[in-house]
């Protein structure tokens, strides 16, 4: 049910996801079991006169004390997690590490995927856009600057643990670090419209000298792509 | 002397139909419409989701075209916030409740009341009429997120959104005519005795629920406004375009400042109805009365600095996520706070297992699993992935359900008596909590995994999507659940309209409740107390006293003859206009 962690921070997300599992089933057991039994203990033909007095259990108020401490847990964790997260990113894009970057652009009713070419930059001649479909070399940080052509979009890669609103009119970055080969769903998760549900996407990781022949002759790549696999019809698309 | 005041307070009993039923200031006759109007309502929202349910359980077999399916969701989210609970919780249940359980004789402003329910009335109609303009009613999702919603050049239902966005206004309007009179009546019409700290919990709950909507909806009703321009006259509030710049996150910024609170304005009074029922079926006071109204205060206050936390992914700076993640979490404290409290007002009670006790008892229990999945859509780190996915869907079903339709079925059971002077029948009452607990979990649970294996939110199909492919038994599974939920309102509509004309003969106090509206009679008369006035002598849940005593609670008050209340001659509030 949960999809397989693919990317190099997340287990931050699935970590979070057990830690807080945990402490509310736990309390919500511990909660039902209370409920459950006053209802069975104190119904009217069993406890013909209620009384007033709690006794022990008005011991239970210190549950909200438990329950801030496991809050502060909670969020101290998670919080760290997200440190983790946007501190990379930031300190990504000031250093200039060596990474990847592909623009991402939503439209109603598909992303295009504009790569660079073997120059690594955007804006010459060897730039090249695909639709809906990312190519991404594994154990290699990859950027993805998101825009918008019309609404608002979102693009999730449930495998990466990732999601990031496309917004027109502004840029907004994400970056990951896939850990394994493989072909992986994306998908809009931001109501786009009537066609918003087909808005889908492959992501596919591929090993690091795989992603330089990509990018030296996509078209010749994707006939291969293409041959060997059942997913088809993507291909060049022109965005302007 | 009496004779005077009589004549006064019988006024309007010699009005015609029309003045006494249709155009009334009398608050119960408004609770009552406001009650009838937003069950209509509600039944038209819930018919709305079945089919969309359908749709979502056949895939391939359509029913629905994709546009109107999104069509339907939008609506079906609008008419149950804007539509259903706020008529339900903040018109129905404010107007009968407030003016009896303060002992006044009506709302401090009447006029104001009745134009309140008109103008509702009023966006009722034009909201409907946007379903039958050609090209539909508004698909943008309840929230109404732009550019989707404010450019034409992305979407084609323009008259059924101006409609809608016009329906809104109005309904913004009715409310905060209503909320003045909560406020005013609540903080200014107390009769003698009744202090702050006397009212029952469901006064409270109403009045903070008033006072958070009165500041939270100015921003929005702005909004709105930005959003029409952009709609009607082309301007850029929210678009972008060639030639000019607006920001679609402004409107995020807005809805969502608006939207929590929005979301604590319908769920303090459900739990407040809780409240209510747990103290007169469990026959004890209620635990921690002051606790649970300084954490209602603490949750209305940070319920205002929390709205970030739904756009943890929507291009906002990063860093803003971390005050967000903090507020949200740490609203879980006060709404621990109150769950506590109620929990331990069961403990060593004397439980009466009414209807209306099992549907408070329900949403109780199912607004813990709400507040707990909480926690993982406040964590921002989780958020990421769970961020509108069914999960989302899931968890505010399991919020607001509960505080909007259980605690209204539980406040109307409860309540019914007084309103028409009649008594539902208990045996159907049982019947439909039964399918309408079972149903609706069968509904909402299944959703939160379906979030957890990243279905998106609003998606017409998901079957040609691989990683989703397998999931479509969730889908079958809720969308039963759903059916069972809305086929078992059928014993209630007949058992509501049956025991209007034909119920049993409600005396005045059924339950043996202690607060002030059972003092009057069943249903009361128009200005509430036939020339007596209840003066308040006891703390509002004096369930189970200590002593020997012949009945097992003390009522908060005594009626008083109102000649002898005016020859002490007092200038304490004695609920007079």
């Amino acid at each position: 049910m949960w999809p397989k962690d693919i990317s190099a921070y997340g287990y931050w997300v699935d970590d979070t996801m057990i830690l807080v599992s945990v402490i509310t089933v736990a309390v919500a057991i511990l909660s039902f079991v209370i409920i459950v039994y006053s209802l069975i203990a104190f119904r009217q033909s069993r406890n013909m006169q209620a009384t007033r007095r709690l006794g022990a259990i008005s011991k239970l108020v210190y549950l909200d004390v438990v329950l801030l401490v496991l809050d502060i847990v909670i969020v101290s964790f998670s919080s760290i997690g997200w440190s983790h997260v946007i501190q990379g990113r930031n300190e990504l894009i000031k250093e200039h590490k060596n990474y990847v970057e592909t623009r991402v652009i939503g439209r109603q009713f598909f992303w295009s995927f504009v790569y660079p070419g073997l120059d690594r930059k955007f804006g010459t001649n060897d730039d090249f856009t695909l639709g809906n479909y990312l190519v991404v070399p594994v154990d290699t940080t990859v950027i993805l600057t998101l825009t918008s052509g019309d609404v608002i979009h979102s693009l999730f890669i449930p495998n990466l643990r990732v999601k990031y609103d496309a917004v027109p009119g502004r840029e907004t970055t994400e970056w990951f670090i896939a850990k394994r080969v493989g072909d992986y769903p994306i998908t809009c998760t931001q109501l786009c419209g009537s066609g918003h549900f087909m808005m889908q996407a492959r992501l596919k990781v591929v090993k690091k000298d795989e992603y330089e022949r990509f990018l030296n002759n996509y078209k010749v790549w994707l006939e291969e792509q293409n041959s060997k696999s059942e997913y088809t019809a993507y291909g060049e698309y022109n965005h302007n | 002397m009496e004779s005077i005041i009589t004549i006064e307070d019988m006024h309007t009993e010699h009005q015609g139909f029309i003045r006494r039923y249709i155009f009334s200031t009398d608050h119960k006759v408004i609770a009552a419409q406001y009650l009838i109007t937003a069950l209509i309502w509600a039944l038209v929202a819930g018919l709305l989701a079945s089919i969309f349910r359908t749709q979502l359980a056949l895939s391939q077999k359509s029913i629905l075209t994709p546009e109107s399916y999104n069509a339907a969701v939008t609506m079906h989210g609008a008419i149950m916030i804007f539509w259903v609970a706020m008529p339900l919780l903040i018109g129905a249940f404010a107007n009968l409740c407030i003016p009896l359980m303060v002992g006044a004789k009506d709302m401090a402003f009447p006029g104001l009341n009745m134009l309140s329910y008109w103008v509702f009335f009023l966006s009722s109609i034009i909201l409907i009429s946007s379903f039958f303009v050609p090209s539909g009613p508004a698909p943008f999702g309840w929230t109404i997120y732009p550019p989707l919603s404010a450019d034409a050049r992305f979407t084609a239902a323009k008259p059924g959104e101006i409609l809608f966005l016009f329906a809104l206004l109005l309904e913004f309007a009715s409310m905060l005519m209503g909320g003045i009179n909560y406020i005013t009546t609540t903080i200014s019409l107390r009769t003698r005795g009744l202090g702050m700290m006397r009212l029952p919990i469901v006064v409270w709950m109403q009045l903070i629920a008033a006072l958070v909507f009165l500041f939270a909806v100015t921003p929005l009703v702005a909004g709105i406004g930005f959003l029409l321009l952009d709609v009607i006259v082309g301007t850029s509030f929210f678009r972008v375009t060639a030639q000019s710049q607006g920001d679609p996150l402004l409107w995020q910024h807005i809805f969502w400042f608006f939207g929590h609170p929005e979301v604590y304005v319908v769920l303090l009074p459900g739990l407040g109805i809780i409240a209510e029922v747990f103290a007169s079926h469990t026959r004890k006071p209620i635990f921690g009365y002051k606790s649970i109204v300084y954490a209602t205060i603490a949750s209305a206050v940070l319920s205002f600095v929390v709205w970030g936390h739904h756009m943890f992914v929507s291009g906002m700076n990063p860093s803003l996520s971390y005050p967000f993640a903090v507020t949200t979490i740490a609203i879980s404290v006060p709404f621990s706070v109150i769950l506590v409290c109620l929990a331990l007002t069961l403990w060593n009670g004397s439980i009466r297992f009414t209807s209306s006790f099992l549907f408070a008892l329900g949403s109780f229990a199912a607004f813990i699993i709400g507040g707990l999945t909480g926690l993982f859509l406040g964590s921002q780190v989780l958020d990421v992935y769970l961020h509108d996915t069914y999960f989302v869907i899931a968890h505010f079903h399991y919020t607001i359900f509960p505080s909007v339709i259980l605690a209204s079925f539980a406040g109307i059971y409860y309540w019914f008596p007084k309103l028409f002077g009649r008594t539902m029948n208990e045996f159907w009452g049982k019947v439909h909590f039964w399918g309408t607990f079972i149903g609706f979990n069968v509904f909402a649970f299944p959703l939160f995994f379906l979030g957890i294996a990243g279905g998106p939110r609003r998606y017409y199909d998901i079957t040609h999507i691989d990683y989703l492919r397998h999931f479509q038994w969730i889908h079958i599974l809720s969308t039963t659940g759903a059916v069972l939920l809305i086929a078992f309102q059928t014993p209630f509509i007949i058992n509501f309209f049956v025991s209007v004309f034909r119920g049993k003969q409600a005396e005045r106090n059924p339950w043996k409740a202690t607060t002030l509206e059972w003092l009057a009679e069943s249903p009361p008369p128009h200005r509430n107390w036939n020339g007596m006035v209840p003066v308040v002598v006891n703390d509002p849940y004096e369930y189970s006293p200590e002593g020997e005593e012949e009945e097992d609670f003390k009522p908060q008050g005594i009626l008083i003859p109102r000649d002898e209340v005016l020859r002490e001659g007092t200038n304490a509030p004695t609920g007079k206009h």
